[in-house]
């Protein structure tokens, strides 16, 4: 058990994310045993395989010794392809009994956030890399020292679509003064879902470099917060820092626009003057400023200034239209 | 029409003395092989809940089992009319039950108009025990009234004990709106009858109710109470239906569910369906547990997307499968074609319902068998098999996809509305690794190997995959020759016509012939497929118990069909077909040899066998009955076939 109580709320948040994770590699883990369970009896007669696989509805109506010529029955595998199926099922059985510590890690005082959230997003990885093991030794299409590789790290950049669909949550312990997040950037994608647990002091409004139309960012001093990541699906990322900081949450579910999508409830008044680590001051205000603009915005622009007349809604230049655009577009 | 029974309700509710006061009957109980009760209400009261509690329980006690949903063929018919009649039919029996039998032995309903609708229907034993709602009878409203004595003087020509049961009143102790109550009182009461454990059955309503909050499992928990104390106090009569013997483990389920769990259990993980009665629920059913295991459910924007859906899940892979009722089979016909003509592996599950057109949405028929078979615009051979049972419609999932992949072929699995919503136990399935699917072959290609390299022997062809190596090749529904390249000369078409075909040659020199159930020879052999086997053999019993030389013969492979038939024919005086579905009698007015219409199996076996059949059909929107089947066959036997 975690001894961190905020490590505990982080990971209850991210239990159904971490479900849908195990899920798949528990069904993994019952396609490949299924698989070399097959083997182990293929070495019966074509016609007693064949009973097998056509189930008890078949019994008496159909004529197996007929039927076997005409069936492909599994091909017994040879000894190179069997142990490395086997290979990769002990590595799915091992994450699925792995619990809760395979999903968290803490980064060192003055250690690479972006690494230590990797390094977690691979070790849970060689689940994609065991299955992906599993049909290239059945089609014999990649070498062993390949396969061997990707069952002890198989990196986010190697995931495709599929895999990144029930990419496992990270929960990260890590230091205010090395939370740059600007360096996570590229992993939110997919459903893949971060919880930072910040100790020390941190910066007033690190993650609005993260805002993005179909990403979830919550930045709070209140796990319950968390739930945020719950209710959307694709991406997501929350931190936890301490009491000072700006709270908000952007929630691509709650609506198209920025003002619906985006709710500031606290911004620090005082502009931080003094570094964290190599985060200058001149960052965290600028970061602070930014979120600040984002806030204002929520509040609708008078119909005045902008309307083109009193009746229609408000005029949108090329730019502006060009831009609402994408955003939708990105949202799809 | 005079009460047999004391109005045990109303007296008691006349009387001042406590609840603690009233001692329980002495039960008289009557031990059973076969019994049948009916529980009937208008729509949205809960009698189909609590029959379903009903049947589950008593099969978790031993008990054979089939239950039948008497369902209003109007989604919302107005309250307190004889068309309106909902509810279910369970047959329990100290022997597996295999279908609803004839007439309902004991009958609770919750308003005099439902019982009228089933005694109309002929649906009750003359003897049948009655258990009646009785707040209609003082009704203020004096038609309601007027209706109660209509309907007591309507039924009675029969000689049913009614038993007036004041479960309005009694319900109103325990919750406001009684309406909402009352399944669960009906329930208690027939806990009473045939001694079921009061635990399974609070048990099996906590199961019911698992997605609402805990307080309304324990209202109907104390309803059922409710309910069976009444009884106790009140009845004093009981049946015993002793358990089969049969110590497996059992599940307990519907026809759909069997058809859900069967795909499955056979590694097909991706379904694409359009909702469509009384399919739907399998898609109820994988919905939940797709998300919760793995796999893909599509609901497609029409039955026509479903199965293009389906038939691109196959082709990239997969063994994919779609389910319809008949008007969705229509609708997919053309998209049927191109599977054939691409020769994809696909499964098609038809829950036939009553037609043509919108027909009898809710209720039964077998009338899609022809559709089934050659309903496809052009050429397009495949296999139409049927299921019997509910433990079937498991299994089959698990042959279907087999042949499917094995050879590249569509495969019709026609069930029906009555097994659809119908509930049974059967053995529980010990589930077997081999029956999944394995992964999709993405092995390079052999080179020079082509799509569609036909074994000119039997037509068979290896399957490509996307992906595999090698294997990229343009996919078509026009004519084509082995490569896949759309080919119109005139022998390119005539071969690729005779490869298709051929598979469904080869796969029929695979199976075996049909049992006959019952002596090998004889003077009228019966004809069925799908849900009616258990009413046929059971009429096919009685009939032989009367010295009848009759056997009976089920069909599981009907296109391409089982092998042998015309022998077996060849050995009864007389060979019928049992369906239900419809067909013209001869006598009737302008029907003559000539054109009468047959039942669908009938014509079917008459065109591949050229044997004289006849057929007995009904379409009737319910399940056929033994005793009409077993009067069909007192009638058909040939001349001199009686003994």
């Amino acid at each position: 058990m975690p001894s961190d109580e905020r490590i505990t709320q982080a990971l209850e948040a991210l239990g159904g994310a971490m479900e849908t994770f195990v899920s798949s590699v528990a069904m993994s883990a019952e396609e490949v045993r299924g698989i070399l369970e097959r083997d182990q009896g293929a070495d019966a007669k074509p016609e007693e395989k064949l009973a097998h696989e056509l189930g008890p509805f078949a019994a008496g109506r159909i004529d197996l010794d007929r039927l076997a010529p005409f069936v492909d029955t599994d091909k017994k595998l040879d000894d190179e392809t069997r142990d490395r199926i086997k290979k990769a099922y002990e590595v799915l059985v091992d994450l699925k009994k792995a619990g809760e510590d395979l999903f968290c890690t803490k980064v060192d005082v003055d250690g690479y956030l972006r690494g230590g959230i990797v390094g977690v997003m691979a070790k849970a990885g060689t689940a994609f890399g065991a299955a992906r093991c599993v049909e290239w030794a059945l089609h014999d299409i990649a070498p062993m020292d390949t396969a061997k590789d990707v069952l002890e790290s198989f990196p986010p950049t190697l995931w495709n679509s599929a895999e990144k669909s029930c990419s496992p949550p990270v929960v990260v312990e890590v230091d205010g003064q090395d939370l740059k997040v600007g360096s996570i950037g590229e992993l939110m994608s997919g459903n893949q879902k971060i919880v930072l647990v910040v100790n020390g002091k941190a910066a007033p409004a690190p993650l609005v470099r993260l805002i993005t139309p179909g990403v979830t960012v919550v930045q709070t001093d209140d796990p319950a917060d968390l739930a945020a990541l719950g209710v959307n699906d694709g991406p997501g990322v929350a931190a936890i820092l301490p009491e000072g900081c700006a709270k908000f949450i952007h929630s691509p579910a709650a609506g198209e626009s920025l003002a619906e999508r985006l709710t500031v409830s606290f911004l620090p008044e005082t502009e931080p003057n003094r570094p964290l680590g190599s985060i200058t001051a001149f960052q965290q205000a600028e970061e602070l400023k930014q979120l600040a603009g984002l806030a204002a915005a929520q509040t609708p622009v008078s119909g005045e200034a902008v309307a083109s007349n009193g009746d229609g809604p408000p005029a949108m230049d090329e730019v502006g239209q060009l831009a609402s655009w994408l955003i939708h577009q990105s949202k799809d | 029409m005079e009460t047999k029974l004391p109005v045990a309700g109303a007296d008691v509710s006349e009387e001042t003395v406590s609840e603690e006061a009233i001692p329980p009957l002495e039960k008289k109980v009557t031990p059973q092989k076969l019994n049948t009760v009916e529980i009937v209400s208008d729509p949205g009261e809960g009698a189909q809940k609590c029959a379903q509690i009903f049947g589950s329980v008593s099969a978790k006690m031993g008990n054979g089992v089939w239950t039948v949903e008497i369902i209003p063929a109007e989604i919302q018919p107005p309250p307190r009319i004889p068309a309106g009649a909902s509810g279910n039919r369970i047959r329990l029996g100290s022997s597996p039950v295999t279908n609803w039998g004839d007439r309902a032995n004991v009958v609770v309903a919750l308003n005099e108009q439902v019982l009228l609708a089933r005694h109309r229907l002929n649906a009750l034993e003359d003897d049948a025990i009655v258990l009646l709602e009785n707040m209609w009878k003082d009704h203020k409203d004096e038609d309601i009234r007027q209706q109660w004595v209509d309907a007591m003087e309507e039924i009675s020509d029969a000689n049913y004990r009614i038993i007036e049961v004041p479960m309005e009143e009694e319900c109103l102790t325990i919750v406001d709106n009684p309406q909402r109550g009352k399944n669960m009182f009906m329930l208690g009461l027939l806990c009473y009858i045939y001694d079921r454990d009061l635990e399974l059955a609070a048990g099996q309503i906590a199961h019911a109710f698992r997605k609402k909050a805990q307080k309304i499992t324990d209202v109907n928990v104390e309803l059922l109470h409710l309910g069976f104390k009444w009884a106790t106090e009140n009845l004093g009569f009981g049946f015993q239906i002793d358990p089969t013997g049969d110590e497996r483990p059992h599940l307990v389920m519907n026809g759909n569910e069997a058809i859900a769990m069967g795909a499955q259990a056979s590694g097909m993980d991706f379904m694409a369906m359009y909702p469509i009665t009384p399919a739907t629920s399998v898609s109820h059913h994988l919905g939940e547990t797709f998300l919760n295991y793995g796999g893909m459910l599509h609901q497609a924007e029409d039955e026509i997307a479903a199965a293009g859906v389906a038939i691109g899940a196959s082709w990239a892979g997969k063994c994919a499968f779609t389910v319809t009722s008949g008007p969705g089979l229509a609708l997919k016909t053309e998209f049927l074609g191109l599977a054939v003509m691409t020769e994809t592996p696909l499964v098609v599950v038809d829950v036939q319902r009553g037609g043509p057109s919108t027909g009898l949405p809710t209720k039964v028929e077998q009338s899609d068998l022809l559709a089934a078979i050659w309903g496809q615009p052009g050429d397009a051979p495949h296999v139409v098999m049927s299921v019997a049972t509910i433990e079937e419609c498991f299994y089959a999932m698990i042959t279907a996809r087999k042949i499917a992949e094995a050879f590249r072929a569509v495969v019709i699995i026609l069930t029906d509305a009555n097994l659809a919503t119908g509930v049974s136990p059967f053995p529980r399935p010990s589930l077997d690794p081999s029956w999944v699917a394995p992964p999709p072959d993405l092995s390079p290609v052999p080179e020079g190997l082509r799509p569609y390299d036909w074994d000119p022997e039997t037509g068979m062809s290896r399957r490509f995959i996307p992906g595999s190596p090698g294997g990229m090749h343009t996919l078509t529904g026009l004519a084509h020759d082995e490569g896949s390249k759309v080919a119109y000369t005139t022998d390119v078409v005539q071969r690729s016509m005779n490869m298709r075909s051929r598979k469904m040659a080869v796969f029929q020199s695979t199976l075996q012939p049909p049992k006959v159930n019952g002596p090998g020879e004889g003077d009228l052999l019966v004809v069925g497929w799908g849900s009616t086997k258990g009413a046929i053999e059971e009429a096919v019993e009685r009939a032989k118990e009367e010295g009848l030389k009759v056997s009976s013969l089920h069909l599981t492979f009907l296109s391409p069909l089982e092998p042998g038939l015309k022998e077996i024919f060849s050995r009864f005086k007389k060979v019928l077909t049992v369906e239900i579905n419809y067909s013209d009698e001869l006598g009737q007015p302008y029907v003559t040899e000539e054109n009468r219409r047959y039942g669908q199996l009938a014509i079917v076996l008459r065109a591949q066998t050229l044997w004289n059949i006849d057929c007995w059909t009904k379409v009737l929107g319910e399940p056929l009955k033994p005793g009409d089947i077993h009067d069909a066959i007192r009638q058909k036997m040939p001349e001199g076939g009686a003994s």
